[in-house]
């Protein structure tokens, strides 16, 4: 046994020995949910990696890669874990089971499937390109096989095309198709176009925003929507310069040069800026983990989701919104950074609005960042699955603060649920503030 | 007619004392709804004190059962801090006779003579050592690998010894996989959780300590928005508020460890927040532990040696035992240990775990040390007054600055 593999067993053996496969974190496991699959479950996985820590000279059980390939990295089994059993394990085992694929030629760079898109996920500029043409291909699809073109084409020659068609992320759009969705979905009376920027006249907040690459690249209406929202709520949004990808998406497709890099450019990028403090403002779950968890302690120490730090301000009157909602939370926000009061606590401030939990609510959606790319069909059952819980909530409007989760929960409710819409949170908040300043409760614009 | 405050404290749980003197003690009108007696001192710190049994009605306000001078409060802040009830696995229907919790067992009474404890946590651990040397035969079953599973296995291996030497029968690994109670005791069913292989024993009683469960089915949750897991705990924010805007959960609600020293905190944040403040949200990996078992303690805080390197860190081990120091003869017993453990790199102490007699006194120390962040030769350039217990402490800070040992 190498040096290394002895200090890994060392450093792995005691945490290993804390799983009592009591079970407790099956039903929290997407993937077990869906398939019924020991070896899909945090229990298997982990009995695999116990058996090749114990059996270092023999090559990995044939399951292990698909076993531990299949973890969408959720974090739920640790939430539920009573025993304390961290998630590092599986990601470890994650890690091996990258690079024995990289080792065997299967690895992310190697399919076209990974050269022509994964690796360039993390390209604010390219994801922008994508959602032109997602947009664009969808449009004709509609053209040709109707407005319930998802279902349709679910199975067929085409099926994993429209599955990644779908699952792309779309914002509302510019403000006005965000008020008339809204405005319909509430019976209000068609709300006149408010959609300019409300800035606070005096800003007590100093935010600097860490744009990412999938809002940015995505959801850029959203974005600016939630910018627009903070500046009205008196915090001054500065964009530093020079900004990239946070490099989760590297990492999670085992990508770790990649990943470091990518963390270098951005500590160099923001150091400067929160230098005297202040706060770094992080709009998706996935990328605020990766900050908390991979970067210096300034780093992720400023480092505060939109959700968390929008809670915290002190908010006007805001306007009526007479819906049933259901919150999906990140599985990076909730079982990552342990944020689930917070949106509920935002929600419960818009008047009008009933908030329903779904069933198996803290159970992954199934997209998983680029995860969902590479296992179509499970992310597709799980997104299935989910989408049924949030129809059976009885739900009127889907939010969510992610932008994965935002395309997998609408690729979902396309194929079970297609009248129930899915949006940003934000986008929900902008509009109940939009609708508070006009009806003159709420803070009036300079 | 409602009774207006302007924060309401429910439940006889821990961390409810504390939250509401210091709401009270902030000037807020403040309100306690226990069903114990032991609150009749908070009514001079100028806490209402409202015999009964409190359950919300919708955000901000609470209906009193019991009590019918204050039927119905109403208040912007409200903390839930609602006791516990202890655990049972599901093949065990405990009947206060022979399937037993520790409140069953009557101190005036001689115990029974022969008694299998289920669940090695501090409390297991504490009462097979107790009732061991009371001349009970002791069974003690746990499911992993080792008693007191969250503590140092090295540190654990000194608590072992201890029990294995006042007579306590150890099953670890083992499950419990069936017990019927009988006229003459109770036939319990042990399951080897990796051979498979079941053994069989007769005892006078079946003593459960697996933890304890959240409660709080009569809180009235379904009237507000609250998130919780699956064994019930209600899901908080750091500052201890949920879902529900004004309203906070604390102590046994919540699903931090489940100590006391961490509720008293927990109700200070909770407080504080609904003052207007943003108070330091509790860093739970901090909180120091101390478990007692029969002469000996085990104290810990901190990161233990696995954990610290899961979580990336090059780790420096300094050690000592009792064995070591002249101190054995100013009457220690043997089989006592001191492990600090050091980041290699910075030097700052990540952890501190004793077990010996002094443990818990010693548990301050370490616990201001880690909490602080202070390096092995700031504390070593530290004077302290002397103690055995501290000597042994001091020999393995020198073992750590010496690079470990």
């Amino acid at each position: 046994m190498s040096h290394r593999e002895q200090a890994v067993r060392h450093r792995l053996d005691p945490l290993l020995r804390q799983c009592v496969e009591c079970g407790l974190c099956l039903p929290h496991c997407a993937t077990y949910v869906a398939t019924g699959n020991e070896v899909q479950s945090p229990r298997g996985r982990l009995s695999l990696l116990r058996e090749m820590l114990d059996h270092p000279e023999d090559p990995p059980a044939q399951g292990f890669l698909p076993a531990f390939d299949s973890c969408i990295g959720c974090r739920a089994c640790e939430t539920a874990c009573p025993g304390g059993v961290p998630f590092s394990l599986l990601e470890y085992g994650q890690e091996r089971a990258f690079a024995q694929d990289d080792e065997a030629g299967h690895g992310w760079e190697s399919s076209w499937l990974g050269r022509a898109v994964v690796s360039r996920l993390d390209q604010p500029a390219y994801l922008a390109g994508l959602r032109r043409t997602a947009s664009w291909t969808r449009g004709a699809l509609e053209m040709v096989a109707g407005p319930r073109w998802r279902p349709r084409l679910a199975s067929g020659p085409v099926s994993g095309l429209t599955r990644l068609l779908g699952s792309v992320p779309r914002d509302a759009g510019p403000d006005s198709a965000l008020v008339s969705i809204l405005d319909r979905l509430c019976g209000h009376a068609s709300s006149f176009l408010l959609g300019r920027a409300v800035h606070s006249p005096d800003p007590i907040h100093q935010v600097v925003f860490f744009e990412g690459c999938a809002n940015a690249g995505l959801l850029p209406d959203a974005s600016r929507r939630l910018r627009d929202l903070l500046q009205g709520m008196g915090c001054q949004v500065t964009l530093a310069p020079g900004q990239e990808c946070c490099g989760a998406l590297a990492s999670h497709t085992g990508r770790s040069e990649r990943a470091s890099a990518l963390r270098t450019i951005n500590t160099a990028a923001l150091s400067t800026v929160l230098e005297n403090g202040g706060v770094l403002l992080v709009e998706a779950a996935g990328c605020g983990l990766e900050l908390r968890e991979k970067y210096g302690t300034a780093l992720a120490e400023a480092a505060t989701d939109a959700v968390v730090l929008l809670d915290r301000l002190e908010w006007p009157a805001l306007g009526s919104v007479p819906l049933k909602v259901a919150y999906h939370d990140p599985c990076h926000a909730r079982h990552g950074q342990g944020i689930v009061a917070e949106p509920r606590r935002l929600l419960a401030r818009i008047p009008g609005l009933t908030l329903v939990e779904p069933h198996e609510a803290e159970v992954c959606c199934g997209s998983g960042g680029a995860w969902g790319l590479r296992h179509g069909d499970l992310s597709e059952e799980i997104g299935r699955r989910k989408a049924r819980h949030l129809a059976a909530s009885g739900a009127d409007l889907v939010l969510t603060s992610n932008p994965g989760c935002l395309g997998q929960i609408a690729d979902g409710l396309a194929l079970e649920a297609p009248d129930l819409p899915v949006l940003p949170l934000s986008d929900l908040l902008w509009y109940a503030w939009q609708r508070g300043v006009k009806s003159g409760t709420g803070t009036a614009p300079s | 007619m409602a009774f207006g405050f302007d924060l309401v404290v429910i439940g006889s749980g821990p961390g409810s004392h504390t939250a509401a003197c210091r709401a009270a003690g902030r000037g807020m009108k403040t309100a306690l709804v226990t069903s114990s007696h032991g609150a009749q001192l908070l009514d001079k710190g100028g806490v209402q004190i409202i015999r009964g049994s409190g359950r919300l009605d919708g955000p901000g306000c609470v209906l009193v059962t019991g009590d019918s001078e204050f039927p119905e409060l109403s208040a912007p802040r409200i903390i839930l801090a609602p006791q516990s009830v202890p655990a049972c696995p599901s093949r065990v229907q405990p009947d206060g006779q022979r399937l037993l919790f520790p409140h069953d067992l009557r101190p005036q009474e001689d115990p029974p003579s022969s008694l299998t404890v289920v669940g090695a946590g501090s409390a297991g651990c504490a009462w097979s050592s107790l009732l061991s040397r009371q001349g009970c035969t002791i069974t003690l079953v746990e499911l992993q690998e080792q008693v007191l599973p969250d503590e140092d296995a090295e540190c654990v291996k000194v608590v072992t010894g201890h029990l294995e030497s006042q007579g306590v029968r150890l099953r670890t690994g083992h499950r419990l996989a069936g017990a019927e109670a009988h006229a003459a005791g109770v036939t319990i069913q042990l399951k080897d959780r990796l051979q498979g292989s079941l053994e069989r024993q007769e005892d006078r009683a079946l003593l459960i300590t697996v933890g304890h469960q959240p409660a709080h089915r009569e809180l009235g949750l379904d009237s507000v928005t609250v998130v919780q897991d699956r064994q019930g705990h209600i899901l908080t924010d750091l500052m201890m508020q949920t879902a529900t805007p004004g309203l906070y959960a604390i102590g046994d609600a919540v699903p931090s460890p489940r100590l006391e020293h961490l509720a008293h905190r927990e109700a200070m944040v909770a407080v504080d927040h609904a003052a207007g403040e943003q108070p330091e949200p509790l860093r739970y990996h901090l909180a120091p532990r101390c478990h007692s078992i029969g002469p000996v303690q085990l104290g810990a805080v901190g990161f233990r040696e696995d954990q610290a390197l899961a979580a990336g860190h090059l780790v420096t081990v300094g050690r000592a035992t009792f064995q070591n120091l002249a101190g054995e003869s100013a009457g220690i017993h043997q089989g006592s240990l001191a492990k600090v453990v050091v980041d290699a790199e910075t030097d700052r102490i990540l952890g501190v775990h004793l077990v010996g007699p002094q443990a818990g006194e010693l548990l301050p120390e370490a616990a201001t040390v880690v909490g602080l962040g202070t390096t092995v030769p700031a504390w070593a350039r530290v004077l302290f007054p002397l103690s055995p217990g501290h000597q042994v402490l001091l020999e393995a800070v020198e073992a750590a600055r010496r690079g470990g040992g």
